[in-house]
């Protein structure tokens, strides 16, 4: 299209730099043996700032031949343009409208994206199911956290790709070229790749499958993310991320990231300091973030935290650090933090009183918190924000109010520091969520509570937080928490599910402003179904799991023991302490700390 | 030293902001690793100031800026190394070094010219604009600007100080528009397009781009040639 009728067309939207690509070190191939689009069923703000698609996209584009370009989910004003011009959804790099591209790859980070899904292969003409889709269309595949249960997702894929992406997707792309070039016809394409490790045939799917989880074995000689893209636009993470670990040790037992992604892998210090320098030379960023799931717990923190702050300050460039855990021994860090901006500090406690902790297997005590909050208060911190769970197993109101009198406590804590000591108003902000029970964690057969009780737990907390100084509650909204809850264990039933809410007009559902509770609502009698039944659902720990044909390493038999220690207040150690026997004897050796 | 620019925004970027442009503009010279003087502060940024903003959807072969260097550099190696690390469709088009005292580009600008391409639905003859456009240059042309206190009536007609019909060819066409440009004010040619088309009674689209900048003459910087 040419540019001056684009732009036109563009001039119509609300953020037209969402749609015109260009950046700064995106990639772009005219000439390319194999078309991969990387999707992302959000928006551009959003989808750019996934560090995993990041990944694909040097992984996929430093193969010869392969051309890996990128698309995100049109905000509803473009949707309606592009429907208005009958223009099909279109790829950043080359313009190309998606149908025209041999696969499809949607990264799936979070349940309450899936209405995007379908609005995306909507735009682009490709039908929906995979079933009604012929040889000459697209291949379309997912990979991500969501995948782990892949069931109500199923129906509308040619492949899932479970596990660690970086040499499984090339692997799988590769693959798709080479049964291209011998002319190989889908069905025997998908029989093929059904043997790749980690790769899931939903058409293929008999009662024996089983598919395994892909893992890399060495992070620190992975690829990473090459060049990265600057987007033009301000996107919610901008600034150069390094990852510096995958996985986490620490067992939270309600924690899907903390079973999914293990073993624990490290990339070096060193590494990091390379990639640090090269990544923020080749973008201009000023912001290095260090993401993993538990920094603190990253066995070089204390030689790369103050090594990163220094060199990176020397060029104007500060250094954040999300994800560090209250028990690190942050205090001598802290001291050499000061010199750098003073963000936030982050918390999660998740729950409120010592006996959830431990059921919850965080192993946080209230001395370990008040310790770090005192430290930070001290070094002129304030504003920390802490995390918590309601609708937890097990849990009272007893353990409500145990988060309210830990926030008393804090500001306490903080208004004790005389006046010249301390920073000015403390900001302590009380983030409360509601708990969402997923597969492969312990608490997999665990029904959420009711939206009822959900409501009164979160009323019992705003009455108890009240004159607390500088405290302030933000509560996750509970509906959304129970569809997140019904799709995140759902079975193949939810996909019609999700037929009829995407007729219905549902997308960008975790957008609080174009949420539809009611829609949703009567997608789901439309097809029979209860949402209620499908989030507050128990299951006895004999079942049967719809998920169960997954293999993600972590045995069921662990996860069963560790829900009975959670239901006795029994905590279970980190496992570089002693292994816990968590892959048990088949997979083993996949895990070094074993 | 004081370092005073130009950028040329293309139109594959027409469609960002102005703030998108300091940020992009602020991290392609951060890769050129240019010598950027940096404010005090917890959060130190360079300091660069642009004569006026570069409103969405227009694109500009003049966009004049002034940013702060921490050491001498020769104005022609800073465009060149921008220039090897800028995105599609943006590049320097030209700098020069401030003398002392220069002042701030925003005080000296006085006018910049436009150039319109209109995009008819059905022609639209020389004639009919040359006509059409006498008569309104003849009077007030009256447009709705939002304001703080809310929508306002505004005549724009004292800020037009030239307008010439271009090329006319079927159903295109182009206007070279010279407006007053100034920190309190100026031509918003936008809505002076929109007026034209309304007492046109014709429909379309068209593009802007900016063609010049021109500031109180100084002996560096483009001016208004005496009238």
């Amino acid at each position: 299209m040419e540019q001056t009728a684009f732009n036109r067309l563009l001039s119509r939207v609300e953020k037209p730099a969402r749609y015109i690509g260009g950046e700064w070190n995106s990639i772009v191939k005219p000439q390319a043996d194999i078309r991969f689009a990387l999707l992302f069923p959000d928006v551009y703000e959003i989808g750019m700032s996934h560090l995993g698609s990041r990944i694909l996209y040097h992984a996929l584009n430093s193969v010869e031949g392969v051309a890996c370009e990128r698309a995100f989910a049109p905000w509803p004003d473009m949707e309606q343009v592009l429907r208005e011009e009958h223009m099909p959804l279109f790829s950043l790099e080359t313009k190309r409208p998606l149908k025209e591209f041999d696969i499809i790859g949607f990264a799936l980070l979070y349940e309450m994206c899936y209405t995007n899904i379908l609005q995306m292969l909507d735009l682009s003409g490709i039908p929906l199911l995979a079933k009604d889709r012929g040889e000459n269309d697209p291949l379309i595949i997912c990979g991500g956290p969501c995948t782990c249960n892949p069931t109500p997702i199923a129906p509308f894929m040619d492949a899932v790709l479970i596990g660690d992406g970086e040499e499984m997707t090339p692997e799988f792309t590769l693959a798709v070229l080479n049964a291209k070039r011998m002319g190989k016809s889908k069905a025997e394409l998908l029989k093929e790749l059904s043997t790749m490790r980690g790769v899931y045939i939903p058409s293929l799917k008999t009662e024996d499958t089983c598919v395994v989880r892909r893992i890399i074995k060495d992070l620190d000689a992975a690829v990473f993310t090459g060049e990265p893209i600057v987007p033009y636009l301000g996107i919610v993470h901008d600034r150069v991320a390094l990852e510096v670990m995958r996985g986490c040790t620490r067992g939270c037992r309600f924690c899907q990231a903390g079973y999914i992604y293990r073993p624990i892998r490290e990339r070096k210090s060193e590494t990091l300091m390379e990639l640090a320098r090269q990544q923020i030379g080749c973008t201009g960023y000023d912001e290095v973030s260090l993401l993993s799931l538990s920094t603190g717990d990253y066995s070089e923190v204390h030689k790369l935290v103050p090594e990163i702050i220094r060199e990176m300050e020397a060029g104007k460039v500060s250094v954040s650090l999300p994800s560090l855990r209250v028990d690190s021994e942050l205090a001598n860090d802290l001291s050499v933090m000061q010199t750098v901006r003073k963000g936030g500090l982050t918390f999660a406690p998740e729950a409120g009183t010592q006996r959830l902790r431990d059921v919850i297997n965080k192993n946080v005590t209230e001395d370990d918190i008040l310790r770090a909050t005192q430290d930070a208060f001290s070094a002129g911190w304030s504003s920390v924000k802490l995390y918590f769970m309601i609708g937890l197993p097990t849990e009272t109101d007893e353990d409500i109010l145990g988060i309210a009198q830990l926030a008393r406590k804090i500001s306490w804590q903080f208004y004790q520091l005389p006046k010249e000591m301390r920073g000015k108003g403390l900001r302590l902000n009380v983030s409360v969520s509601t708990f969402v029970p997923k597969p492969f964690t312990a608490f997999q057969w665990y029904g959420q509570v009711s939206e009822e009780e959900i409501k009164r737990k979160q009323e019992l907390l705003r009455t108890s937080l009240k004159g607390i100084r500088g405290a302030e509650l933000n509560c996750h909204y509970s509906l959304l928490s129970i569809l997140e809850a019904a799709f995140s264990r759902g079975d193949e039933k939810l996909a019609n599910v999700l037929l009829r809410a995407y007729e219905l007009g549902c997308r960008f559902d975790s957008w609080s402003e174009h949420f539809q509770s009611k829609a949703w609502a009567q997608a789901f009698a439309d097809c029979g179904l209860s949402e209620k039944e499908y989030a507050q659902r128990e299951y006895a720990l004999e079942d049967q799991l719809p998920w169960d044909f997954v293999d993600m390493l972590v045995t069921k038999a662990y996860l069963r023991r560790e829900y009975k220690r959670a239901l006795s207040g029994e905590t279970t150690p980190d496992c570089r302490e002693n292994c816990n026997g968590c892959f048990g004897a088949r997979y083993e050796t996949d895990c070094r700390l074993s | 030293m004081k370092l005073i620019a130009a950028y040329h925004k293309g139109q594959e970027i027409a469609m960002i902001s102005h703030l998108d442009i300091q940020r992009t503009l602020q991290r392609a010279f951060r890769r050129a690793n240019l010598p950027l003087l940096y404010s005090n502060g917890f959060n130190p940024h360079p300091q660069f100031s642009f004569a006026t903003a570069a409103a969405t959807g227009m694109s500009s072969c003049c966009e004049w800026f002034e940013v702060q260097l921490s050491e001498e550099i020769d104005p022609t190696e800073f465009t060149r190394r921008a220039n090897l690390v800028m995105p599609q469709g943006m590049l320097i088009s030209g700098a020069f070094t401030a003398p002392e005292n220069f002042g701030s580009l925003s005080a000296k600008l006085r006018a910049a010219e436009y150039r319109v391409s209109f995009q008819f639905e059905a022609p639209v003859s020389r004639e009919k604009l040359d006509e059409v456009l006498e008569a309104m240059l003849a009077g007030e042309i009256i447009i709705q600007k939002r304001t703080k206190g809310g929508i306002k009536p505004v005549d724009m007609r004292p800020y037009i100080l030239r307008v010439s019909v271009g090329q006319v060819e079927g159903d295109t066409a182009a206007l070279l528009v010279l407006g007053k440009l100034q920190a309190d004010g100026g031509l918003r040619v936008d809505a002076f397009i929109d007026a034209l088309l309304e007492r046109l009674d014709a429909h379309g689209a068209y593009e802007i781009q900016r063609t010049n900048m021109y500031f109180a003459e100084d002996g560096l910087l483009p001016h208004l040639p005496a009238e």
